[in-house]
């Protein structure tokens, strides 16, 4: 069984093997897999040792079927300010924000 | 700085300089206008920006923001938003250049720059500024934030305790102390009031059940449940909110605030909804539609408690031919109920 870990909104699944990467979807100093307009609040991937040097401890890409590849070089957490965090092995992983359905059509879970 | 253990002595100075921040960055009390405006002159002398400051007052962060948009859109003649705070901030920062003594670095960040950044930052400053943000259409200057940069200011007046040479912020110390935002132009400075209100619950998070949690001179307010903004009839008329306001509304965190407000065991009675199928995930309720598709919704719950034990809990709508509550929560991640077995939930 794939490691699975869910974090309110936020599901991310150890993926097999790395597909081709798709587009970069997070900043260089910061990987976010979401954000609560409401709250503020973001599900953040953080370095657990913060003298990461040169290499991006994670990386987000886009992924051609609506989801995302979260690339972990070095072990991560993912944090959250009111839930506890979720620690990454290195590795690659599918990102996905939980949706909901509406009679005109589905949509992401907005917060 | 020297390599030393804190004394205690030490520590519960350090505790009080992050007291101290946190009330100058929660006050209600009216802005002391004079000492203000002094500040700010001397401010820009620090930073070594030329020039005579006029200074515009707006009661709020909002009124602020107008003005400030304003001043760049409708100047005759261009008018430049001048940064004051950086280079003055670069100025103490050059006097941390020695490395600090690991022991002393982590104190500091427990007892005076963690409090300072939750209490001030993270639970007022944050939505505030993201409100602003939302408001505003254009692109307008990055202020300055008045009390609100007690976030940062609080650390150097922490490091003064051990020998620091803090004085080139005095400014900005002064500003924090006495009024609210701020936006610097080369000509002018437009200063802001603080809040009149400021309501929070125990845990320091935005909070009221009978009025804004944060309201301006000018009216301009925030309306909050336990750090949600919301609506404001959410708050000030939670007899209003209706089965329809609840099932209507797009935003599961202020879906989940109507919820609470309303009663979840209230709104199952009241909307019709039957509970279809329970297990480890959530609840699967169903509800007829008089002329429509039947609204089947699963309920789940936060698995990392609240403070007091409690936990938040959400209300999904997920398709109508859904029958189990875990097959309606891997539909939510776009999986097949055999696809979604997470080992680790917060």
């Amino acid at each position: 069984m794939r490691f699975q870990a869910r974090q309110g909104d936020v599901f991310i699944e150890r993926m097999a093997f790395t597909p081709p990467l798709g587009p970069r979807a997070s900043g260089a100093d910061s990987v976010i897999l979401a954000y609560g307009e409401i709250t503020g609040h973001a599900h953040r991937v953080v370095a657990v040792d913060q003298r990461t040097g040169t290499v991006p401890a994670a990386q987000l890409f886009e992924q051609t079927n609506g989801r995302r590849l979260l690339l972990v070089e070095q072990t991560c957490e993912v944090r959250h300010d009111e839930h506890q965090a979720i620690a990454l092995a290195p590795g690659a992983y599918s990102v996905t924000i939980q949706r909901e359905y509406a009679p005109e059509g589905v949509r992401r879970v907005i917060d | 700085m020297s390599s030393t253990e804190l004394t205690l002595a030490q520590e519960d100075r350090l505790i009080a300089i992050g007291d101290r921040w946190i009330a100058a960055g929660l006050s209600t009390e009216r802005a002391d206008r004079p000492r203000a405006e002094s500040a700010v002159t001397c401010a820009y002398r620090r930073a070594g920006v030329p020039g005579a400051v006029r200074t515009i007052w707006a009661s709020s962060p909002m009124a602020g923001a107008r003005i400030a948009d304003s001043l760049m859109q409708r100047a005759s003649t261009p008018r430049a938003a001048v940064d004051v705070v950086t280079p003055i901030k670069r100025l103490a920062a050059q006097r941390v250049s020695e490395a600090l003594d690991p022991a002393v670095s982590s104190r500091l960040a427990m007892l005076v720059e963690q409090p300072v950044e939750t209490r001030v930052g993270g639970e007022v400053w944050g939505p505030i500024a993201q409100q602003v943000a939302r408001l505003i259409t254009r692109p307008i200057p990055v202020p300055a934030y008045g009390q609100h940069d007690a976030r940062w200011l609080a650390l150097y007046d922490g490091l003064s305790e051990f020998g620091l040479n803090i004085s080139d912020l005095d400014s900005l110390m002064e500003i924090a102390q006495s009024c609210g935002w701020w936006w610097s132009f080369d000509d002018v400075c437009v200063l802001t009031e603080r809040p009149v209100r400021l309501a929070r619950d125990e845990r320091g998070r935005l909070h009221s059940a009978d009025g804004p949690a944060v309201a301006y001179p000018d009216g301009w307010s925030l309306y909050a449940w336990h750090g949600t903004i919301v609506p404001a009839d959410i708050i000030l008329q939670p007899a209003m909110i209706t089965v329809a306001r609840i099932q209507r509304e797009a935003n599961v965190e202020i879906r989940r605030v109507l919820l609470e407000r309303y009663g979840f065991d209230a709104y199952i009675d009241d909307s019709g909804s039957i509970p279809v199928h329970a297990d480890d995930t959530g609840s699967l309720y169903r509800c007829e539609m008089a002329g429509d598709e039947p609204l089947v919704a699963v309920s789940v719950m936060n698995h990392t408690p609240e403070v007091d034990g409690s936990r938040k809990r959400y209300v999904l709508r997920v398709p109508p031919d859904m029958t189990e509550a875990h097959q309606a929560v891997a539909w939510t991640f776009g999986l097949q109920p055999g696809e979604y077995w997470p080992v680790r939930e917060t």
